[in-house]
């Protein structure tokens, strides 16, 4: 068992180390620490004693947003097609070392139990940011975490011990399919009659939804939240029933995972070795899925002389791997479209557009976005260097601008805005758009083939900055000479989406010896 | 010709250069071999006569600063590991390239090394389809349909099989006779050992030997080798 803590420590060791490998990134972990620290400081400053007559219904939705992420993670979970058991080299060792089949698993379910606290965090995390001025102490968070924690892990073990099944019987699959519908058709039911006793109006039918004690039969899910209500209730029954129900369902399959009877070795080394560099390319791709790795259509391209080849090929690779409009770009907008309204129902439209900017940061951190960027046949192809940059950068952009174009354009309608709103709005994100992709390829050059997410987002933040400072001084300059908020107002605004492009086109032109490679 | 002046790198300036005062040359019609056991500076020197690495020191391709569009356009690189775009089919990726280069008659170029590397069966395959053999031979292809005038080539042999390295040493030297620069970094001696014509052999970043092949003698690159060297690791 010695040798399992030494593991562990080594590795938590190594992956700090890994962290501080350099100064930049070291310098990057520490800002994002700080950042995240300052927020989450925030939440629980700002946070006041519950009454139940002016809060219960925000407390009820921040309650489900943080349900609803845990959930989102644990039908992912189960429904992931890409399944192992281990990874890497700790698959290799484990799977091919003196273990016993106990010793193996007890790894294994220390594993997913720390998987099971990163997604408790994160629901936490969305709990809390929907919580800032409102309740959200200490003690709370603590339950939520343990609540979110304990459904997570009770998914996570479902899926393991499911997984392991379908090694031996892979008509076993279905049990996934199953449990995901059982609970959906279940929280279906209930968001079935909270919008009939709303007469269906959306919004009422919502708030009714989030609040409903019928939610609390919703398996698991249901459980946790009968819990938070009741902490937040005093009910200590109704804390109690809860709790008790997650540990049971947990315990139950700790023990029918930690004694399952069949030997999986052969076809769990091969899913651990396919999982492991399946994750290795997703890694190298910043976390995100590659496009390559999905279906590729017969799409036929044809390329044009010179730099402008770079451009035709990249969109000939979005057109092949459908990566102009993924799934996962519709969905996130979607979710977005749809928190926005939970969230602000009378200013939807600007929540939404600023929930966009969002969506431009996890966009761009998508490393294979502008992955040509890092791609050595680029820097010797014999075109000037500006050239060839605009050519990598430009397929980006034209994706961003349409997506985005698109989005405000059909949330301005929706919401009845005026065009100039709707196109000040746009013009704001397209600047943002410029911004961030002046930030990737920034980091490009400054970090080379180094560059990280966090970096670029450090970047990012940098030109946000630097692209604010002459608005602010035309701001201070027209309040000085006008003295009137609206002329204020607008100044800052045109001088900000104005500054936007100009800062990004400065760093592109500086940044275009990169394209030459020396700089790389 | 690749002319390396002084070259010295360092990756962090803390420690010591991973490449010290290198000066060597690449002839026309000759094949230059880069040797030197693990970890001696030959990638680090070949990465920056290709321009992909900050270096001090003078590198020139054809008479031209190797930054300049001019210098691009006359010479071609093999990396160990090739970098394709991996849904671009063989036939897609050597059009992107030979459009981008402006190279006139790509296709039959072209069409010539994928015969000569038994691959025409693979021409609709995606990159990511291919084996590990077959990339480095389309990372090649790619290097020949420019027609350098100065070819560099990286551990060029690594995931061949023994036909496809004949055919690889057949193609070297045609290139020479047809008057192409070619300098090759390897650490496998044998593969060169019939076709170099000049080798350089590095040493912990820096030349420690230059030995033509007229000088050598009855001595073949080998024994050179372990004689400068006193090292195994090749």
């Amino acid at each position: 068992m010695n040798s399992f803590f030494y593991l562990f420590r080594t590795k938590i060791k190594g992956a700090v180390r890994v962290q501080f490998s350099s100064l930049g990134t070291g310098m990057a972990v520490i800002f994002m620490v700080l950042i995240y620290g300052v927020l989450i400081g925030t939440i629980f400053m700002s946070s006041v004693p519950y009454e139940r007559e002016t809060m219960y219904l925000q407390t009820a939705t921040a309650i489900l947003a943080g349900v609803g992420v845990t959930a989102f993670f644990s039908m992912l979970s189960l429904m992931s097609k890409r399944k192992a058991l281990l990874y890497d080299t700790d698959a290799f060792y484990f799977f091919s070392g003196p273990y016993t089949k106990m010793q193996t698993n007890l790894f294994i379910l220390v594993q997913t139990l720390k998987g099971a606290l990163g997604y408790g965090l994160i629901g936490c995390f969305f709990m809390g940011l929907l919580s800032v001025g409102r309740y959200f102490s200490i003690p709370y968070f603590l339950l939520c975490l343990l609540v979110f924690f304990l459904i997570s892990s009770l998914f996570l073990l479902m899926t393991d011990y499911i997984y392991m099944w379908t090694l031996v019987k892979p008509k076993v699959r279905v049990w996934n399919y199953i449990a995901v519908t059982l609970v959906l058709a279940s929280a279906g039911v209930v968001f079935f009659l909270s919008m009939q006793a709303a007469g269906y109006d959306f919004e009422d039918g919502f708030f009714r939804f989030a609040v409903s004690r019928e939610f609390y039969y919703v398996p698991f899910f249901g459980w946790g939240k009968l819990v938070l209500s009741a902490f937040l209730e005093k009910e200590h029954i109704g804390m109690i029933i809860g709790m008790a129900l997650l540990l049971i369902a947990n315990a139950v399959f700790v023990i029918l995972f930690l004694t399952f009877p069949k030997n999986i070795v052969e076809q769990a080394v091969r899913d651990a070795e396919e999982v492991s560099n399946y994750v290795r390319r997703v890694k190298a791709n910043g976390g995100n899925i590659l496009s390559s790795e999905g279906k590729i259509k017969q799409v036929r391209g044809e390329f044009p002389e010179g730099a402008r080849a770079i451009f035709y090929k990249n969109i000939l690779t979005m057109k092949k791997t459908g990566s102009f409009l993924r799934k996962q770009d519709f969905f996130v907008i979607v979710v977005y479209f749809v928190l926005s309204y939970v969230i602000a129902p009378e200013n939807q439209f600007y929540m939404f557009s600023y929930m966009m900017i969002l969506w431009l940061f996890n966009l761009l951190n998508d490393a294979e976005f502008l992955g040509e960027l890092k791609n050595y046949q680029i820097y010797l192809i014999p075109e000037k260097p500006l050239k060839k940059l605009i050519y990598a950068i430009l397929p980006a952009y034209m994706k961003v601008s349409i997506l985005l174009g698109t989005a405000i354009l059909l949330v301005g309608i929706f919401n009845r805005m005026p065009v100039l709103t709707i196109l000040q709005y746009l013009f704001m994100l397209l600047g943002y758009g410029m911004i961030f992709i002046s930030g990737t390829v920034w980091a490009t050059k400054v970090m080379k083939t180094k560059a990280s997410a966090a970096m670029e987002n450090l970047l990012r933040m940098l030109i946000i900055l630097l692209a604010a400072v002459p608005a602010t001084a035309a701001g201070f300059f027209t309040w000085m000479l006008f003295r009137d908020m609206y002329v204020f107002q607008a100044v800052v605004t045109i001088v900000t989406i104005l500054m936007n492009f100009m800062v990004s086109v400065i760093i592109i032109v500086a940044c275009q010896g990169m394209m030459n490679g020396r700089e790389i | 010709m690749i002319e390396v002046r002084n070259l010295t790198k360092f990756y962090n300036v803390l420690e010591k250069p991973a490449v010290k005062d290198v000066s060597l040359c690449a002839r026309p019609g000759e094949i230059t071999i880069l040797l030197g056991p693990n970890g001696a500076g030959k990638s680090t020197t070949i990465k920056s006569i290709a321009n992909l690495l900050n270096y001090e020191g003078e590198i020139l391709i054809c008479g031209h600063d190797n930054n300049t569009i001019e210098a691009k356009k006359c010479f071609s690189y093999v990396p160990e590991i090739p970098m394709l775009y991996d849904v671009l089919t063989v036939d897609e990726t050597i059009e992107f390239i030979g459009r981008a280069y402006r190279v006139k008659h790509y296709k039959e170029i072209a069409d010539r090394y994928l015969e000569a590397f038994k691959m025409t069966e693979n021409r609709k395959k995606l990159a990511k389809e291919l084996s590990k053999g077959m990339r480095q031979k389309l990372s090649m292809i790619l290097a020949f349909i420019i027609q350098p005038k100065a070819l560099l080539v990286d551990e060029p042999m690594v995931g061949l099989d023994p036909a496809s390295i004949e055919e690889v040493l057949e193609i070297f030297r045609q290139l020479r006779a047809e008057g192409t620069a070619i300098l090759i970094s390897t650490h496998i001696i044998d593969i060169v050992n019939d076709i170099w014509d000049r080798a350089y052999i590095m040493n912990r970043g820096e030349i420690v030997k230059e030995i033509g092949r007229k000088d050598a003698g009855e001595e073949t690159l080998k024994e050179i080798f372990f004689e400068t060297t006193k090292e195994g690791d090749v």
